[in-house]
């Protein structure tokens, strides 16, 4: 019914006592996330809201059975918790911090050659597999289970998308945003390549933006490989080029990672190119009820 | 982050790398008194901006002797220079370059950057130096895979690739230097175009670009001291010292959103519905209210702006925070533009409860279609 999460992943908050991390795991835990453990160097021992906390991630894992952790530490520290999530087995880690040097991730990506855990971001929302457990930001009320699986650049653009389906009653197997930054530990084609394999998963909408060549590459795996439905808006269409568009990675570059090259390679794979950022979930109902109407 | 020319030259230099005998200076005097200084045959003056395309902007100036070099100092400092860099309103020149001509043998480009594929630095050069590397026909790349640098072979490639056998040890020992201090200071961008082979057979840097990751600065002082806030348009460099992400643009709508997705999408939208943006603004994720308020006092600084639009989808950004925020921007004085607000999100009914009580007039749209269409019609009728 999803990729990545479901109801019985156990995480592990790095974090947990910050500002950002205790105010989120309690977010997630109402949401219904099972928080299995925290870390906080110097503060094992102690609970957060009955949830155990520990000095280190190796600890929280073989103690609680952790198998994913959720990353909420200040951007200085960020790639030695990064690190140290990766070296302890877990199945999945969601960095969140959004300011992390890209020689550190240079590094962080170094190291994850080779190894079987998934880095989601850094510099991201999360994930959520709605009405079963969400390891982000993101506000959960606004998802509705589903089958349509979302993958973005972005989080409120994600959010505003995610929010058009679901008022039309369309809801989202599972939902990504895979960070803002110039390099980040998952691509667009490692997630649709889950998303082809889901069988619960009828359909996916790419959230692109303008920088790198993300949309380029996806669209070179979609093309003959891809058999299900898919979709994409791409922000950015007015940029200017030479300019940081808020995120680290959005911005075109010696004419590469414009709007329209994104559009081009994106259509010429099939792709359904959505224009306009408001009709994002119009979009898709039309789509499907057209289809069942057309009874194929 | 930028630095000037100048000041990359001299992060060269203290890695031995060779570079062109000269001074920079800020005012003619100056220029009159270090002239004696450098007794050269030719002089190369050349304008400090950040941003390339300064030869054709008529920024490097070359001349045979003193007095025409002080001649050249006094038509570039605080002249205009429009570059195809630079946009359209250009950057005032504060600072020039008196630099010694060196005798040029051949002219190569070499430069160091993050590739956000490989996910690793690499190196790119191109024996043909000098021009626009978008303009250039073919380039060499090398990975930098390991955190020791380049392999030797990976060096002997570039070497041959460049043609420059009889040089081949001081172009190795010199990508070393670049690939350390590339490392050392977290650059994302050093470009040395054109890197001269003078008459000697000497590699000579007669020109340096670097550009820093915003993210690194915490840990470079001594690079982020170099920050010049001059070479920005006023109100980016207000918006930069509060951090929030503001470029500047071409039209009437002034826009403040909150993520940078949404903001790209919400300008688009305003231009889908024909309006031109005055600005794109993304207040970051966790803004707090003292920061939504001097976004707020920035938009409203541009007096080119004649409608506002608010977008904002809270998630990890409370409604109320952002509330209180836009509130105490208004203070007592009265807005006289039209505001437009989509606001939808966490904590909502507190964000919606504090402006009403606030007395401040805004229109409410509930969607960000439905507020990109009234600020456009707004735009056109409030003439």
């Amino acid at each position: 019914m999803s990729i990545l999460i479901n109801k019985d992943t156990r995480v592990l908050v790095q974090g947990i006592t910050g500002k950002e991390g205790s105010f989120h795991t309690l977010q997630m835990v109402e949401y219904g996330t099972k928080i299995v453990a925290g870390v906080s160097p110097g503060k094992g021992g102690q609970f957060f809201s009955g949830i155990p906390v520990f000095d280190t991630v190796k600890e929280a894992v073989s103690k609680e059975d952790a198998n994913a952790s959720i990353i909420f530490v200040p951007p200085h520290s960020a790639k030695d918790a990064i690190i140290e999530a990766l070296e302890s087995g877990v199945d999945t880690v969601v960095c969140i911090t959004d300011g992390i040097p890209v020689h550190d991730m240079v590094e962080v990506k170094r190291y994850l050659r080779g190894n079987r855990t998934r880095l989601i971001g850094p510099n991201c929302p999360g994930i959520i597999t709605p009405e079963e457990s969400k390891i982000g930001i993101m506000p959960g009320h606004i998802h509705k289970k589903g089958t349509i699986g979302v993958i973005s650049r972005s989080g409120s653009l994600t959010y505003e998308a995610v929010n058009q389906l679901t008022e039309l009653g369309i809801g989202q197997s599972t939902c990504i945003g895979i960070g803002g930054d110039m390099i980040v530990g998952t691509s667009f084609v490692d997630l649709i390549k889950l998303f082809n394999d889901d069988q619960d998963t009828e359909a996916v909408i790419i959230i692109g933006e303008i920088g790198g060549e993300e949309e380029e590459t996806a669209a070179e795996y979609i093309r003959g490989n891809f058999e299900k439905p898919i979709f994409a808006y791409i922000a950015g269409r007015i940029a200017p080029e030479g300019r940081r568009m808020g995120h680290a990675s959005a911005i075109i570059e010696r004419g590469r990672g414009t709007y329209e090259r994104k559009v081009e390679s994106l259509r010429s794979s099939g792709v359904r190119i959505i224009t306009n950022p408001a009709e994002i979930g119009r979009y898709v109902f039309n789509f499907f009820n057209g289809r069942r109407n057309h009874g194929s | 982050m930028f630095i000037h020319e100048y000041q990359a030259k001299s992060l060269l230099n203290r890695s031995q790398i060779l570079i062109p005998k000269g001074k920079v200076i800020t005012t003619i005097n100056d220029a009159a008194s270090v002239m004696n200084t450098l007794p050269f045959k030719n002089y190369v003056i050349k304008a400090q901006i950040h941003g390339g395309g300064r030869g054709k902007a008529g920024g490097i100036l070359i001349v045979d002797s003193k007095e025409e070099a002080l001649e050249d100092v006094k038509t570039i400092l605080g002249k205009r220079l429009v570059t195809t860099q630079t946009g359209p309103s250009g950057r005032i020149v504060r600072n020039a370059l008196i630099e010694e001509k060196v005798n040029i043998q051949k002219e190569i480009y070499v430069s160091l950057t993050i590739d956000r594929e490989k996910a690793c630095p690499i190196v790119i050069v191109s024996p043909e130096g000098g021009i626009e590397i978008e303009k250039v026909n073919f380039f060499f790349e090398e990975g930098i895979t390991s955190p020791m640098g380049l392999y030797p072979f990976q060096k002997r490639r570039l070497t041959y690739n460049l043609g420059l056998r009889e040089s081949s040890d001081e172009f190795a020992s010199l990508i070393e230097k670049l690939y350390r201090l590339f490392i050392k200071y977290d650059m994302t961008l050093l470009e040395i175009n054109p890197l001269a082979i003078d008459k000697m057979g000497r590699l000579v840097a007669l020109d340096a670009k670097m550009s820093f990751d915003d993210n690194g600065l915490f840990r470079q002082k001594e690079i982020s001291d170099l920050y010049d806030p001059g070479e920005l348009d006023p109100l980016e460099a207000e918006a930069q010292k509060e951090s929030l992400n503001y470029v500047r643009m071409d039209g009437d709508i002034g826009c403040l959103v909150n993520g940078a997705g949404l903001a790209m999408a919400t300008i688009d939208l305003i231009d889908f519905y024909g309006g031109k943006v005055t600005n794109f603004l993304d207040v970051g994720g966790g803004a707090s209210s003292e920061k939504i308020e001097k976004a707020v006092r920035i938009l409203l600084e541009d007096k080119r702006m004649k409608v506002m639009l608010i977008n904002i989808f809270g998630g990890i950004l409370r409604c109320d925070r952002f509330a209180e925020g836009l509130v105490n921007a208004s203070g007592n004085k009265e807005i006289k533009i039209p505001i437009i607000i989509r606001f939808k999100g966490t904590m909502i009914e507190e964000g919606k409860r504090i402006i009403r009580d606030s007395g401040l007039n805004l229109i409410w749209a509930d969607s960000m279609e439905e507020a990109a269409s009234i600020a456009v019609i707004r735009v056109n009728t409030d003439q």
